[in-house]
Parts: C-alpha cells; sequence; structure tokens
C-alpha cells in the first residue's frame, strides 16, 4: 500500500508540474478581474503542494497506511482484463455498430469471469444484448453506434 | 403552499411521471440491495435513460433512486450483515442479530416502517423550510455565491474520506477538471488542445459514470465474491406493539438528526445514521445491548439515512449547491436538463420544484408497498452473480455515455475516470469532492469574476459583505480545524 501511495504522489506532482507549465502560458490577471490562468495555475501548485506534504508524511511514517495488500490475490489481472476488454469493446463497437460489439463484448467477458461453457455464455450474452437494445433503441429511442453492419 | 403543494400532486400524479417514479424507487431499492453499486454510482449511470424526459419528470426518477436506495440497503445489512450502501452500515451491527435471533421479519419491518416515517417528515421539512430560505438566499449576490460554494465545497472536502489532506487533493484536482474546455468570458481555450469534445468542458456524464459506477464495477471484479448466503425465514413483518413502543422515539429522533445534519453540505446519509446510532446509545438506559440485536439500533439509523434524502435537497434546490455525491450528480442532471438550481428556483420554476417534492410523498408510499409485501424478492436479488452484473453494468454505461452525445470519445473519458476512480477508492482519495468541484467551478469562476469586477479587482469584497464573510469564516474553520486541533493537543500535552 505505501509503495502505491508514494507511487500515486509522484503521478499527482507530476500532473501539477504539467498544469504549472500549461496554465503559466495563459494569462492569469485581467484588468477587469482574473484571468483565464488563475485558477488551473494556483490548483496545480494545491495538487503539487499537498502531494509533497502527503509524500513527506509517507516517508516519514507519520501518515496513517493501511496494511494491506493494494490488490486482491489474482485481483489485479481480473480487473486488468476486464478493463481491456471495455477497451475492445469501444473499439469495436466503432467499427461493427452496437449489436455485434455488445454480443462479443458480453460473451467474453462472461466465460472470462465464470469459465462459463461456451453456448451458455452465447444464451446470456444474446439475451443481454436484445435486453439493452430494447431499453435503449426502443424503449428510449437513442440512436446506437451502427458501424459498417448498420445495426 | 397548500395550492403549490396541490399543482405539485397534479403534477406527480400524471402517468409518466407516476411511473418513472416507481421506475426510480424500484432501481433505487435493486441498487440498494445489491452490495457494491451505491446510490451516487446508480443514479449517475442512469442519468442518460432521463434525456428523452421533461426535467421534472428527470428529477422525480433520479430522487427516487436515491431514497429508493436507501430503503433497499437496509434488506442486505439485515439479511446477510452485508451493507448495500454505506449510509446502511449501523444497521448491520443490530439488524443482522435480530435476523440470527430469528426476527428478521420485525427488523425489516420497522426498517420499512421507520424509513417511511423519516422519509415522509423530511419532505414535510423540506416543504417548510426550503421557502424561506430561498427568499433570504434570492439577495445573494455574486461574492456571497462565491463563498457558498466555496463553504459547500470545503465541508464536503473536509468530511468526506478519512485523510484531509487527500480530499483536498480531489477538490483541487476536480477543480483543475473544471477549467478544461472554452472560457466562456474571453473565448479562449483552456487544456482543450483542439479536441472539439473538450471545447464545452469535460462531460459531468462521463466523469461522474467512470469514477463512481465503473469504478465500482473494476472492484466487484477485483474480488469476484460468490453470491452471499443470507437469511431466508422471514416471517411477521410488522413489528408488535412493544417494538412500536421501543421504536418510535429513535424514529423520530433519527428524522430529525437525519434531516438536519443533512442539510448541511458535507454531512450525508453515512454521517447522519451514525449519528443517530451513537445518540440512541448514549440516550439508552442500556447501551450495552448495542450491537446484540435490538430493535433501536435499527429504527434510529435507518429513520436518518432516508429523513438525509429530503434534508440533502434543500441545499441541492435552494442553494444550488450539492452537499454529497448523489446530491452533486443530481445537480448535474438539472444542469444537464437546463434548470439552474438555486434561490430562483422556487420562483422561476415552482411547477417543478412542487412536483418533486409531491413525488416524494408519493414516492415514499410506493416504497412501504414494495418494501414490505415484496423483501423476499428484493433478497433473492442477491442471488444474480457478478458475471452477469459486470458486463451488463460496464455495456450499459457505455451505450448509456454515448447517447448523450452521440459522441464515443466521450465513452473513452468515462473510461478513463473508472480506472482513475479505481486507483483513488485504492488510496483513500475520495470521488465526491472531484465531482462536486467539477460541477461547481464554472460557477464559482464566474462569481468570483463578477465579484472583482465589482470591486474593481479588490479581494476586500468577500470580506466586506456580513453574508460572505460569515460563509468565508465557516469554510476556514472547516478546512483548518484538523490543524487546529492537532495544535490544541500538542498544547495540551505541553
Amino acid at each position: 500500500m505505501k509503495k502505491g501511495l508514494i507511487v500515486s504522489c509522484v503521478i499527482l506532482i507530476a500532473l501539477s508540474a504539467y498544469g504549472l507549465i500549461e496554465s503559466s502560458r495563459l494569462e492569469r490577471t485581467m484588468k477587469m478581474g482574473i484571468g483565464i490562468g488563475f485558477l488551473p495555475f494556483v490548483m496545480s501548485l494545491a495538487i503539487g503542494g499537498l502531494s509533497i506534504a502527503l509524500l513527506v508524511s509517507i516517508l516519514r511514517g507519520r501518515a496513517e497506511i493501511k496494511d494491506k495488500p493494494v490488490f486482491q490475490p489474482g485481483g489485479r489481472s481480473r480487473v486488468f482484463v476486464v478493463v481491456a476488454l471495455l477497451m475492445g469493446y469501444l473499439l469495436l463497437i466503432d467499427w461493427t455498430g452496437y449489436t455485434l460489439a455488445t454480443f462479443v463484448y458480453l460473451a467474453a467477458t462472461i466465460v472470462f469471469l465464470r469459465r462459463e461453457r461456451i453456448f451458455n455464455a452465447v444464451l446470456m450474452s444474446v439475451g443481454l444484448t436484445v435486453f439493452l437494445y430494447a431499453i435503449f433503441r426502443l424503449w428510449l429511442k437513442s440512436p446506437l453506434p451502427a458501424g459498417f453492419l448498420g445495426i | 403552499m397548500i395550492d403549490h403543494l396541490l399543482t405539485g400532486f397534479a403534477t406527480a400524479f400524471s402517468f409518466s411521471n407516476l411511473f418513472f417514479c416507481f421506475f426510480g424507487v424500484t432501481m433505487g431499492t435493486i441498487i440498494g440491495v445489491l452490495p457494491g453499486i451505491g446510490p451516487v454510482a446508480g443514479t449517475a449511470m442512469l442519468i442518460p435513460f432521463t434525456f428523452g424526459m421533461n426535467p421534472t419528470t428527470a428529477i422525480i426518477m433520479l430522487a427516487g433512486i436515491y431514497y429508493g436506495a436507501m430503503y433497499g440497503g437496509s434488506t442486505t445489512s439485515i439479511l446477510v450483515n452485508l451493507p448495500g450502501e454505506s449510509a446502511s452500515v449501523m444497521t448491520c451491527l443490530d439488524g443482522y442479530q435480530m435476523a440470527r435471533h430469528g426476527r428478521a421479519g420485525a427488523a425489516l419491518g420497522i426498517s420499512a416502517f421507520g424509513s417511511f416515517i423519516a422519509g415522509t417528515l423530511s419532505v414535510v421539512g423540506l416543504m417548510l423550510l426550503a421557502p424561506p430560505l430561498a427568499a433570504f438566499a434570492i439577495s445573494f449576490g455574486p461574492p456571497e455565491y462565491f463563498a457558498l460554494m466555496a463553504l459547500g465545497m470545503t465541508l464536503v472536502i473536509s468530511l468526506v474520506g478519512d485523510s484531509m489532506i487527500k480530499g483536498l487533493i480531489s477538490g483541487a484536482f476536480g477543480i483543475f477538471l473544471g477549467t478544461i474546455g472554452m472560457d466562456p468570458t474571453t473565448g479562449i481555450e483552456r487544456f482543450s488542445y483542439g479536441i472539439p469534445t473538450l471545447l464545452d468542458g469535460l462531460s459531468f456524464v462521463s466523469v461522474s459514470v467512470g469514477l463512481f459506477a465503473l469504478s465500482e464495477v473494476f472492484e466487484m471484479a477485483e474480488y469476484a465474491i460468490k453470491p452471499p448466503s443470507y437469511i431466508d425465514k422471514i416471517s411477521n413483518l410488522l413489528p408488535n406493539k412493544e417494538d412500536w413502543k421501543r421504536s418510535i422515539m429513535p424514529i423520530l429522533r433519527g428524522s430529525a438528526i437525519g434531516f438536519f445534519a443533512s442539510a448541511l453540505p458535507g454531512a450525508g446519509a453515512t454521517v447522519a445514521s451514525m449519528l443517530s446510532y451513537a445518540t440512541e446509545k448514549k440516550l439508552s438506559k442500556h447501551p450495552e445491548k448495542f450491537g446484540t440485536g435490538i430493535i433501536e439500533g435499527v429504527a434510529a439509523p435507518e429513520s436518518a439515512n432516508n429523513a438525509a434524502t429530503g434534508g440533502a435537497m434543500i441545499p441541492l434546490l435552494v442553494l444550488g449547491v450539492p452537499g454529497s455525491g448523489t446530491a452533486a450528480v443530481m445537480m448535474g442532471a438539472l444542469l444537464v436538463h437546463g434548470m439552474r438550481p438555486g434561490p430562483m428556483l422556487l420562483d422561476k420554476h415552482p411547477d417543478f420544484f412542487w412536483a418533486v417534492i409531491a413525488s416524494m410523498y408519493i414516492g415514499n408510499v410506493m416504497l412501504l408497498i414494495l418494501n414490505l409485501p415484496f423483501v423476499g424478492i428484493w433478497a433473492r436479488m442477491l442471488k444474480i452473480p457478478h458475471v452477469i452484473l459486470i458486463p451488463l453494468i460496464l455495456a450499459i454505461s457505455s451505450v448509456g455515455v454515448f447517447t448523450v452525445n452521440n459522441n464515443l470519445i466521450e465513452v473513452w473519458i468515462m473510461l478513463l475516470f473508472g480506472v482513475i476512480g479505481y486507483f483513488m477508492n485504492k488510496f483513500g482519495f475520495p470521488a465526491a469532492p472531484v465531482i462536486l468541484a467539477l460541477i461547481l467551478t464554472p460557477r464559482m469562476e464566474d462569481a468570483m469574476q463578477q465579484s472583482l469586477q465589482m470591486s474593481h479587482q479588490s479581494i476586500s469584497i468577500f470580506f466586506s459583505r456580513p453574508i460572505s464573510l460569515a460563509l468565508l469564516s465557516v469554510a476556514c474553520v472547516s478546512l483548518f480545524s484538523p490543524v487546529l486541533r492537532y495544535l490544541w493537543s500538542r498544547v495540551k500535552k505541553q
């Protein structure tokens, strides 16, 4: 947990540095009131200052850190695959459209999460795809990504 | 007031409003029952469902989800010892013990009746307090608004999460995100790098669904929990005379504590339920019995967390400053629907305000009916395997966010914030200040700009007006209270 917190502080300090560089290019004061760079500059400064303070308190052992691993055993890979599958879904939906992409995504996620039999996963995915289509397209009349298949 | 309320009931009783109120409270109950998905995630996830609706129907539905989740949360606390959402944590202590002793029915019954009484009383409180508060707040100028928003933010930052410094970082991060997009005054872009999607700023729906819904689903995937076994022997849902005698005062006190605690920004339903439980324990002649399965330990926190939903509507609707994550999401939804919450809301849209109030009365009745005879059905929801829930929620969120502007980039933004939210949860950075700051920053910057223009660039305007000075003083106290407490403890030690 401690290592993870240190990494998050470093990321925040980097974000603060980026904010400071970018916002210093914008006007911070104007004739009437504050400039558009004022708030981002001050907030970048705040993020940086607070992150350094947090980092120092962690390194000095003053911050309360829960004594448990960041991830559950096997949890990290499960989350990684779930995120990767979602990314794949977003790429696929742009290309093939809602119906095929949603079906493939649901089936793949169900198979991965429960090592479900392909037949059961396909059945569940068809049901859920139709259910979502009914909600968004038929009930809410929302346009869905069409892709090259047109559906 | 009575005329307005009757008009409100007439609007709320229209078929579509009744239907979506029912839909909202049902979805809220399901969200409350399912561990892992809280009301804030559920509300954020279902915002895209409201885009075809008028603002009144949309908020009736979203409010229904909010207070429905409070009802539903108690079911799993009592039957499984697993709080469906954070405000039901205290209910576990005595509720589960009652269930283990064969009194699950009485615990569920008093929880439903207590929730109903508290929910209804809090709507009465909202109805009575909102108009005079709005009349007072109507005199606020830009400096007072700036101070009020600053106070709302500092209270949420100081009360949410377990570390002040992490809350402050979250708040500053949220303000930074709120500055992305084209500045409305000058038309100059900030951090949008010519990406058209970012010109209007980060989409609130993408960020809130990502931070709250996706992050919770990723957590669910990490833990891969099997459906829990639950106590399924539920009988005698109607509390007996003795139960009522012991519960009525805790219900009334819980209602008052819940309502007033959540009327202040920052202290939401979770804090209210803890306060109420602690109060009952202090007042009891047998404090040692708390935690062993006594009915007061269920009645008090359940009443408080339901009363909190009415109280939370006061800062949201009357002042335009949401006091919690769920209220912030609802405010975002209001803004998306073109409604500007604040003191003028009552004046400009009384039909909307009173219809929402009337719907809350109706929704509470619906929930009582839904939660007593059908409690077994809700308990069975726990059997839904995560393998179905995870892809289903992710697909609903992705398709829902896409339908907001038919824009896939917003779905990618949602995914990015899902990952950010997941790691924020892991390392104890609260997400509520981010979303609150994201929503309030454009308005706060605007109020600050206007104030400085009024005073010819002098910041003394914030300190020379009494209301603004008082609000900023409280904000400073809330912000620096941990430092003051630390210094005080050192002085005492010496």
